[in-house]
Order: C-alpha cells, then structure tokens, then sequence
C-alpha cells in the first residue's frame, strides 16, 4: 500500500472539511424561507423595472432596446447576492460570537476549510437561484414577446463572479469587523457607500445635463468629486464590473467582457484570502 | 432731526431705491470687455459648425484628419447670465489677428500655418459626398467656379420665367379667340419645365489657418508679426477620431410623430406596441467621444463626460428602399415617401397623417418608410437596400410587437420562487415524515 503525498492529503483533508461546511451552509439556506423570500422580492423589484418599460413603450408606442432583461437581471444579481453576503457575514461570525467556531478549528477544520466553505455554500445557492433566474428570464422572454438572447444565461453565469465578490466581502467584514452586529453595520455601510456613490453619480449627472450648468456651478464640482469617486469604485464595485461586463458583451468587446469577469474573480479571491489572513490575525475567540 | 422727518426721509430712501432698483432689473446689458478668442470652424461629421472658444476655455477640440479652421480673434466678449456663456459681440470688434498659427506635440513644433484664404461648398441634397473645402489659390479659384454657377442658374430662371410668361400669354391668346372645346389639346404651347433649386452653398472667401492633423493631443499658440507669443492664444487641442460608423433609424410613431425614438445600435431591438402605424427614418451616424465632440461645438459646455460615448446622427439616408421580411416568410419593398400632418378641424387637439400629394400639400411635414405592424405578424426585420439593391451594412434591425397587455402576469411570475420554496418545504417534510416514522416504527 503507497503513502500519499502529505501535502496532497492535507489539502484532500481541507477539501473534504469545507466540501462539509459548505454542503451544511446550503443546505441551511436552502431549508430555510429566508432565500426564497428575498429572491420573491428581488424579482418583484425586477418586475417594477420591466413593468415601467411596458408603460413607457404604451405611452410612446415604440422602445428602443439592445437587450431589455438585463436591467432586471442586474437587480436580481444586486439583491440575492447582499442577502447572501448578509448571512455569510452572520453565518460567520456568529460562529465566533458563539464560540463554536474555537470547537470547530480543534477538529479537522482549519480556518481556511471553514471560510472556503461557508463561501462555496453561499456560492451554490446563488448558482441554483441564478438558475431560477433564468427560468424566470425566458418565462419573461416568451409572455412579452421580447427577444430571445444567450446574452442572459451568460450574464447569469457572469453574474456569479460578482455575487462571489460581494460573499466573500462579507466573509472579510466578519473577519475584520469582529461581533455579528459590528460586521453587519460595517457591511450594510459599505454597501450603501459604493452603491450610493454610483447611483449619486448618474443622479447629479442627469440633473448637470437638464441645468446648463456654468463653469463655476457648484453642480459641476459636486460631479466631478462624484464622478472621480466613481472612476474608483467602478473598479472596486463588481456591480459596476457586472455592468461593464454586461456592455462589453453586448458590444462585442470580448477582451474587455473577460476582463471584467478575471478582475471579479480576483477580487472575489482577494476578499476570501484576506478574510483567511484576518481570522489567522485575529484568532478565533471574540 | 426729528422721527417722522427721519421716517419721511428713510422711506423716501426706499422708494428711490425700489425705483432705481427696478430700472436697473429691466436692463440686460453686461459689460463688454475686449477679448483674444478662437473662432473654429470644424467638421462635425457632415458639414461645418462654428464655435467660439473665450480666453476661459483651454481647450479645442477637432475631429483627425479633416481640414478645419481656427481663426484666431480679437473682439468684444460679455458674460450672459441665460446660457451661462461669455458671448462675442462680433459687430463691435471683428479682428483676425495676422501672424502665424504654430502648433506643438509635446515640445516639437509639428507644423507653422500662415493666414489663408479658405472657401467651404457642398451640395445641401447630399453634403457628406459632396462637401470641399478649398485652402488659398483652391478656395479663390472654387468661389469663382461657384459665382459662375450661380450666375447660370440665375440665367437659367430668368429664361424659365421669360418662357413661363410667353407660355401664359400664348395660352390666354387661345383662350380669348376660341371657343371652349375646340381647340385640339395637341395645338396647345408646352409648358416650360421648372428650373430645380440651386442646391450648392458655398462660403465667401474668408481668411484663417487651416489644420487638418491626426488624432493626439497637441498645443497652439498664435506668434504675431514680430514672432511675438500673442497673449491668451495658447491652448490645448484635442484631436480625436470618430469611433464607429452605422445606420440609425428614427422610429416615428404615428400618434406621436414629433416624440420620434432612435435606434443607433445595429442589434438594438425596436419594441412597438400591436396595431401602431411607425415610420422609419435611416440616417448616417458616427460614434465618437461624448466630451470631445460636444465640446467642439460649444467650448463652454459643463455637462459632458469623457468616460462616456455619444452618437451623432448625420444626413437621411439618400437614394434607398426599405427591405420588409415578416415572420411568416413574405418579403415587401417599401419605398421613401413624404407625410403630411393635417390638423383636425376643431379647438381640441388632433391630427391625422396623410401620404404627401405635391398636387394639393405645400411641403411634406416629414419623410419615412411606413410600416403598419400587425398584432398576427409580431416580427419584422428591415433592412436598407442601395440604389442596385444592394443590403446596407449595418442597416437590419429586428422589429417585434410587444405584449403589452401581459403586463400583470410579470408580477405573478415573481411568485416563481415562492413555488419552489414551497415545494422544498414539503419535501423537506415529507422527509422529515419518513424519518420520524420509521424511527417511530
């Protein structure tokens, strides 16, 4: 009988752990209300979106669009994924607030297998309700007679990169912010930062076209602070990278389409390493 | 000094002020201070637009490789408080300040213009392939050309009128000396074909530098007689290429025909609602940078951005037919016709669109190919044909019939998830159920 490779059987054993976490944190997910719920309303929003384009092109007789279901699948994306960050941030730190994660990292659990778990497992719910979501998406495609377009299952499956981000940002905010509550204001503040930054930026910059603005406008400095604000969060949002991801493929600008896809991956990847690098910091005890 | 005399006296005060002060708030006439500036006229991707760029601006911008002018100034400029932008009052002062125009790339001086004569012709029926612009010796000898065109066609109309005249009186002639019906139509005097509209324009010979250089980033400044730097000619300019070519189409709904929605994006899909009558209207468009192209218009713009693109939508598409395929496989060719928007009779609003007839219409309210889109035939797919039938590149669009009325059901399949909850609940149940049983058992 051969020995294995103890390095190799280190990492089978690390696999192993986390495949467990991971399969106990979805399966958790997927017995519980909170995912379904949270996707009905995400798909209610989306509804609302869609619903407003059916007025306007009632109103307007015709719409010109490129691809009409991608807003929707953007806001679905936006909402599944902060809810699943929410309860990677809980999931995690809770362990710790409980102590039961001290329990767990005695065994055969190493800080990496439980974080590389929880991950996965938040993972593969968002894959199964990207899943829903395309369903939903061609159901939508076929009752209002839009165009039907591969563009959507790659953005879905696109859209997994960015939900990775904002999962493994919550994971780094339970690892850096400490107690269940410190983390989750930590996170909710964040979010609503880069989300208001962006959302701020097309806001003022709609109101800066409408105005005919002056040189000295005050107006003006206030986009231009938003718009340099956003210069840098377009490249640390991945809903921004989601978006850029979505208009490079609909240009057909595939280079910059698997740009954007490797910079969420790499970032998702950053956040996960640096969640494992702050929970060998700053131990496992509260 | 007394109170009532000091009241008397502060409201006295008051009114006199209120009374100046109202004065004051009916006149609107801002200082005029004398200025440097560049006029430029630039390309702008069918004819020529000018622009006026004050000593506030430092930055030009122009589009690569066409001939476009700068023609330094000195004049009158005022702020105006309405539209934000320092005005030039060329009917004060109008100087074109002589010397020569350097322009850099870094610190290399890449080209030295002197001031030349410059002449810009088009014909207005197609102005993208036909515009010229003639630079010195060219633009004198081009205006002469246009002079004497001009002189012919006036020569022409003047003959066309003088036969016109000797048409009319021939006519009355047998009008007058025969009796109705009796004269054989073939004995009556042809009527003189009318003379087309001069359609070429062309500019006076005027004096500028003229520049025409590839996309970079580049300074100017103007170097007077002496070879003297000119105070506030040193400036920024941006010359930058378009970023793409196309067809767009203004789609104009029938009962919303002056709210028309553009579709520049070949793979843009035109969603319409079942039963509307739209016209589609092709046109040239290019793409290009949304800061350096607004901002070569007007020097003064605030609101554009440089991280964002903008399409620009040229001249109709001239000389085309209009390819329909419907999704049960019929195929029609639909030519370019004029409409006239007649008002309903009546003082509430209301108007009807009607095929042009030169015969009883003065002018046409707008041109279009007309498409009637059928609730039973939900996809169309259009494409421009070439004069030899030719498909246009770029120009196919997707034409579908949306499903207004199913707006309702979009909320209820929100309820999708909600389903599969349910039903991973009662299989987790189920489970749970069997377990317990046979625990139990």
């Amino acid at each position: 009988m051969t020995k294995a490779n103890p390095w190799l059987r280190h990492w089978r054993d690390r696999w192993h752990a986390a495949n467990c976490i991971q399969r106990r944190a979805s399966q958790s997910a997927f017995y519980g209300l909170g995912i379904y719920v949270a996707m009905f309303v995400a798909l209610v929003i989306a509804a609302v979106s869609v619903g407003n384009t059916l007025n306007f092109t009632e109103q307007n007789i015709v719409f010109v669009s490129r691809q009409p279901i991608f807003l929707p699948v953007l806001i679905n994306t936006i909402i599944i994924s902060i809810y699943l960050a929410m309860v990677s941030t809980l999931n995690v730190s809770s362990e710790r607030d409980q102590g039961t994660l001290e329990t767990l990292i005695q065994g055969p659990v190493d800080g990496f297998a439980f974080l590389l778990g929880n991950f996965l497992g938040q993972l593969k719910v968002y894959a199964a309700l990207a899943l829903v979501a395309f369903v939903w998406s061609n159901l939508l495609t076929w009752l209002l007679h839009l165009q039907y377009s591969i563009g959507v299952a790659v953005v879905l499956v696109v859209s997994i990169a960015a939900a990775a981000v904002v999962i493994a940002f919550g994971m780094f905010i339970a690892m850096w912010g400490g107690r269940s509550r410190t983390a989750l204001i930590y996170f909710t503040l964040i979010t609503l930062l880069v989300v208001g930054i962006q959302l701020a930026d097309q806001i003022v910059t709609g109101v800066v076209l409408a105005s005919n603005p002056a040189v000295n406008d005050p107006l003006i400095t206030v986009r231009n602070v938003l718009a340099a604000a956003n210069g840098i969060v377009r490249w640390v949002s991945p809903y921004a990278q989601l978006d850029l991801a979505m208009t490079a493929y609909v240009d057909r600008a595939f280079l910059d389409f698997f740009a954007h896809t490797g910079i969420m991956l790499l970032q998702a990847a950053v956040f996960l390493l640096g969640s494992v690098w702050l929970l060998e910091r700053k131990g496992v005890r509260d | 000094m007394r109170t009532s005399q000091r009241a008397l006296l502060v409201m006295i005060l008051i009114l006199f002020g209120l009374a100046t002060g109202g004065n004051a708030g009916h006149a609107q006439s801002p200082e005029r201070e004398r200025a440097f500036v560049y006029a430029t006229t630039v390309f702008d991707g069918l004819t020529y637009a000018s622009a006026m760029a004050p000593p506030d601006v430092e930055t030009l911008y122009m589009i690569a490789d066409r001939q476009n002018i700068i023609a330094p100034r000195r004049t009158m400029i005022y702020y105006w408080p309405i539209t934000n932008r320092f005005l030039a009052d060329w009917s004060l002062l109008n100087e074109v300040v002589e010397g020569e125009l350097e322009v850099f790339r870094g610190a290399d001086l890449v080209l030295s213009v002197p001031l030349q004569d410059y002449v810009i012709q088009y014909d207005s029926a197609n102005p993208l392939e036909t515009l010229r612009i003639g630079v010195g010796e060219d633009a004198l000898a081009m205006h002469e050309a246009f002079e004497a065109l001009f002189a012919a066609y006036r020569e022409s109309l003047f003959d066309y009128y003088e036969a016109e005249q000797a048409y009319r009186a021939e006519l009355d002639e047998i009008i007058i000396n025969n009796e109705p019906g009796t004269v054989d139509p073939e004995d009556l005097p042809v009527r003189p074909e009318p003379v087309g509209e001069f359609t070429i324009k062309s500019t006076d010979p005027n004096k500028a530098y003229p520049l025409s250089l590839p996309e970079g980033r580049y300074t100017i400044l103007m170097r007077d007689g002496n070879g003297i730097v000119v105070p506030d000619s040193r400036r920024s300019l941006v010359v930058f290429a378009q970023l793409q070519n196309g067809v767009a189409y203004s789609v104009v709904p029938q009962s919303r025909w002056t709210q028309p929605e553009d579709s520049v994006y070949p793979d843009a899909v035109i969603y319409a609602e079942p039963g509307a009558t739209v016209y589609l209207q092709p046109s040239r468009e290019s793409l290009f940078n949304e800061l350096h192209y607004t901002r070569m218009l007007d020097p003064q713009d605030q609101a554009s951005r440089e991280d964002r693109t903008r399409w620009v939508l040229h001249d109709p598409y001239p000389n085309t037919t209009l390819r329909v395929s419907g999704a049960d496989g019929s195929v029609q060719e639909a030519e370019l016709k004029g409409y006239f928007v007649q008002q309903l009779a009546g003082s509430g609003l209301g108007y009807e669109v009607l095929e042009f007839n030169p015969e009883t219409m003065q002018r046409s309210s707008f041109e279009g190919f007309a498409l009637e889109l059928s609730g039973n035939n939900p996809v169309y797919r259009v494409e421009l044909l070439d004069e030899d039938g030719r498909p246009i590149l770029g120009s196919r669009r997707e034409i579908r019939v949306l499903n207004i009325d199913r707006g309702p059901h979009v909320y209820a399949l929100a309820l999708l998830p909600l389903a599969i909850g349910a039903v991973v609940y009662l299989a987790r149940r189920r489970q749970i159920a069997s377990v317990d049983t046979r625990a139990g058992g």
